[in-house]
């Protein structure tokens, strides 16, 4: 396959990304060449890569194999950057993953200040997650310090990070919908306007936002750095400033309220019986053999993920409700789970392609295909929530072209009847068994069926029948 | 309160400017906050600034004099 720039790559013109066969390299000016050289020099660089908090890299002998978008005059030297499993977006993590993604941005930028380096921005697009563990892979972001200039990132720090996380935690509004709206964030003075008088009191706003969307507004033609530099500004401030924001950002919490899905298990003890049966059928299907990549769509609680991810090299957990997700999180990242990525995502409302040329971020299905997807206590959901036809809901799982194994809640279960009864009767008249197991006999082959012990659900284990 | 902010053409200086380097915008405001939330050590750099400013806004300074 001939190399490709990653199209998400091209804001910084000393450091572009592009692919080569499966490696990730990285395409250096002569300017980024000489940051590049300052940070592999240093023992943060190297200290850093061993935590695992910086992407694993190496420089190429000889910059070639470059991609024919790239002028190759103007590169200096290719760097080659060790994988992550699957890319994630910040619009795509909950609460925890945003806020720990800001902390290793701090604590990235402090560690460069000590060497005399200093990050060149703060999008959280930079940071990646090895399961629970976020890895900063935007080396190129590393450049010497100009002594007397503020930090150029400041600001994308706080609406892209600083901003969303006090979203959520002053006001409980979900930052993920603004994020996937606006890959820039939320600018300081909309920030101010979404806060209330009580917010402006509380640690950070007013400075961060208030005084800083005022700021905004004033000097918005005018250019200041050298009045600053002329006036003494120096790397001191850029210090005391990243301290101030990571203890700000550590005191951040959100509390989620109970969601019709973190109670979802308390709340139908019909479900206990069916579980283990469930967990046996998932273990059985999932231990088949190893895979490369699970997708656990609709994972709640985890509870099933944990099984696939035994014989998975990664797997990812994705639910819509953001408050189970951030669950899920908080215990992976206790457990260190390196190999489990809880994602936020709706499947009727999935990631889109975004940003330039809608496709600097990419939609999740082109950033990993899984080999076998789990759809349990799924389907129901998406047939009479979201009125997705199960049809329509059957070919999309068969486009992925995966092993699954889908749970079908009869139209007599009580969960069904719960969601039917709201639309009145003759709702979703395609939802019946018969139906769906046509429709999944024509682009599977099922190979398992079992009818759990309540009655009122099949478990169906298949494979793509090309 | 915060002096008023002298017309553009006052200070900036199309060959001073320091953002040549910068592929990202670091946004004036956002600068200018970063002098002032610093603590006791930015006290002294935001008061020299809009000492900076108020002199040349009331003309005792000449926009290149540095």
């Amino acid at each position: 396959m001939e190399p490709r720039v990653d199209r998400g790559s091209f804001r910084d013109p000393d450091s572009r990304v592009f692919y080569a066969g499966d490696s990730v390299h990285r395409a250096l000016s002569e300017r980024g060449l000489a940051d590049w050289d300052a940070l592999a020099a240093t023992t943060l660089f190297r200290d850093k890569v061993a935590e695992g908090k910086l992407v694993g890299t190496e420089q190429l002998p000889e910059p070639n194999g470059l991609p024919a978008e790239l002028d190759a005059e103007r590169v200096a030297a290719v760097l080659r950057h060790d994988r992550v499993p699957v890319v994630s977006y910040p619009y795509e993590w909950p609460f925890g993953m945003l806020k720990d993604a800001a902390l290793l941005e701090l604590e990235l930028l402090l560690a460069a200040l000590d060497e005399e380096l200093i990050l060149k921005d703060a999008s959280p697009y930079n940071v990646q997650w090895r399961g629970t563990q976020p890895v900063f892979v935007d080396v190129g972001s590393f450049e010497r310090l100009r002594e007397g200039e503020p930090w150029a990132g400041y600001r994308q720090f706080c609406m892209l990070l600083l901003y969303p996380l006090m979203l959520q935690a002053f006001r409980k509004v979900p930052f993920q919908p603004w994020l996937r709206g606006s890959l820039e964030g939320i600018e300081p003075a909309e920030m101010r306007r979404l806060l209330t008088f009580r917010d402006r009191f509380r640690r950070g706003v007013l400075t961060n936002v208030v005084l800083h969307a005022k700021l905004e507004a004033r000097y918005a033609d005018r250019e200041v750095k050298q009045d600053l530099k002329k006036a003494g500004f120096r790397t001191e401030l850029i210090r005391v400033n990243a301290r101030k924001l990571r203890k700000l950002v550590r005191r951040l919490e959100w509390k989620p309220g109970r969601t019709a899905w973190s109670t979802y298990r308390t709340m139908n003890p019909y479900d206990e019986p069916d579980a283990a049966a469930k967990l046996d059928f998932v273990r059985e299907a999932a231990g088949a053999r190893q895979r490369r990549l699970v997708w656990d769509l609709g994972c709640n609680d985890g509870r099933f993920t944990r099984v696939a991810a035994m014989h998975a090299d990664y797997t990812l957990a994705v639910d819509a409700d953001a408050a189970v997700v951030e669950a899920l999180y908080r215990e992976l990242r206790d457990e260190g789970a390196d190999t489990i990525l809880p994602l936020v995502g709706n499947l009727a409302d999935p990631s889109p392609g975004l940003g330039w040329r809608g496709a600097e971020r990419r939609p999740l299905v082109d950033r990993g295909r899984p080999d076998l997807t789990l759809a349990l206590a799924l389907v129901h959901h998406v047939a009479l929530t979201s009125n997705v036809p199960i049809r329509d809901f059957l070919d999309w799982l068969a486009g992925l072209q995966t092993e699954l194994v889908i749970e079908f809640p009869t139209r007599d279960d009580p969960m069904v009847q719960r969601l039917l009864s709201r639309k009145g009767p003759g709702a979703n008249p395609d939802y019946d068994t018969e139906t769906f197991e046509r429709a999944l006999n024509e682009r599977w082959r099922v190979e398992r069926r079992e009818t759990l012990p309540s009655g009122t659900r099949i478990l169906y284990r298949a494979s793509p029948s090309a | 309160m915060l002096p008023p902010a002298p017309p553009s053409s006052v200070f900036s200086n199309p060959t001073q400017m320091g953002g040549l380097f910068a592929y990202l915008d670091a946004g004036s405001g956002s600068m200018i906050v970063q002098a002032i939330v610093g603590g006791v050590a930015a006290v002294a750099v935001a008061g020299k600034f809009y000492w900076r400013r108020f002199l040349g806004f009331i003309g005792v300074r000449k926009k290149n004099d540095s």
